[in-house]
């Protein structure tokens, strides 16, 4: 009976443990973020610019659906990664990541980082989507399937950057090589983003947009667990 | 340690199958009609205007019809809820994007792939010969 009580005691611990770790990476980035506020000023300001280019590009004309979350989808991938590669460099710059290394490990690291960049990528998802929409004056039909597309994107999105960031940031000068890297690796998730946002747009149902989402679903799966069995070689060699 | 190695492989072909599983449908080139009638999708699917087979224009509803055969050599009836297109006669290929519906195949567009008129190409001697025979059974069957 003792034994029994004990394996599940052990592993409620060691995942208390882990989750405790990856908090404390997330708690840290946010801190860093709140005070110099440079991720996010970089995501806002490049969006908010492009949006605005955008808007005075097209003019008055009304344009296509697919257009239109076209523009959306490619604003938002470009200030995803330009804005989200900052968090792993800065770890190497200040020389903090191996005080990072000896104190936690490299699953905790990519955790809060992944929960870090979630957080930037929904407040710009959040900020960037209600821009466009006044901007361009866009009614959504099916507001639903609009926000699940930009969420199960938003997570593809970060989770794909995550990894390829941390990858990049070892490289001196790694900077411009992020988007190099990553923007032909994001093709799935602009291609189906586009698809599943344009029938959101157009007011088609859930059902309708059901090949688009499942793409989102496999992209996130995938990089996830990619992350899960590459990060360790990342983070440590 | 070895464990969660095969199980992130697992997840990741897993996810990958679904990713690529749908995704090739979304970027899929050209389809015959069989397989455009089984996705319900909207497809482009490639072939050339049966002649033979009867071809009209409704001028009160706006609905050209016609029929197509595909690269597989299926021959399939196709709805078009707009005039006839521009040199539909002379083309040598016809690419219809739309959706299977009751039985046909609905167009949204027609492409019509007509010989250049710069090259020497054999379409052109396909569109003179035609042109000598006088009508071309589109016409023929429109109502005046």
């Amino acid at each position: 009976m003792r034994e029994h009580g004990r394996v599940p005691l052990l592993a409620s611990i060691l995942l208390m443990n882990w989750l405790t770790g990856a908090w404390a990476v997330f708690r840290k980035d946010l801190r860093v973020e709140l005070r110099s506020q440079y991720a996010a000023n970089t995501l806002l300001l490049f969006a908010l610019a492009a949006l605005f280019l955008v808007a005075f590009a097209v003019g008055p004309q009304p344009l296509s659906a697919r257009v239109r979350a076209a523009l959306l989808w490619i604003v938002l991938l470009f200030a995803a990664s330009i804005g989200l590669g900052r968090s792993f460099v800065a770890e190497y710059e200040g020389g903090t990541a191996l005080l990072l290394r000896l104190h936690t490990r490299a699953s905790m690291v990519f955790a809060g980082k992944l929960l870090f960049n979630f957080g930037l990528v929904v407040l710009l998802t959040l900020v960037a989507t209600s821009v466009f929409l006044l901007l361009l004056g866009v009614s959504v039909g099916t507001p639903g399937l609009f926000a699940g597309t930009l969420a199960l994107g938003a997570l593809g999105l970060t989770s794909a950057t995550t990894l390829l960031s941390a990858l990049v940031a070892r490289a001196s000068r790694g900077g411009p090589l992020l988007p190099v890297l990553l923007l032909p690796v994001l093709v799935p998730v602009l291609v189906s983003g586009v698809g599943a946002t344009r029938k959101a747009l157009l007011g088609q149902g859930w059902g309708a947009a059901q090949d688009e989402l499942l793409t989102l679903v496999g992209f996130a799966g995938a990089t996830l667990s990619a992350a899960v069995v590459l990060f360790d070689y990342v983070w440590v060699d | 340690m070895k464990w969660k190695t095969i199980l992130g492989v697992a997840a990741m072909i897993g996810f990958g199958t679904l990713l690529f599983v749908n995704f090739g449908s979304q970027v899929g080139g050209y389809m015959n009609f069989d397989q455009a009638a089984r996705t319900g999708a909207t497809a482009h699917v490639v072939g050339t205007w049966a002649e033979d087979r009867p071809t009209s224009y409704d001028r009160m509803q706006n609905v050209f019809t016609f029929h197509m055969e595909d690269e597989d050599g299926t021959v399939r009836k196709v709805r078009y809820n707009n005039p006839k297109p521009a040199n539909f006669e002379e083309a040598e290929q016809v690419v219809v994007e739309g959706r299977n519906q009751d039985g046909m195949f609905v167009a949204e567009n027609i492409l019509v792939k007509c010989p250049s008129k710069y090259n020497d190409a054999k379409g052109l001697q396909q569109k003179a010969s035609r042109s000598a025979q006088g009508e071309t059974p589109a016409t023929a069957s429109s109502p005046q």
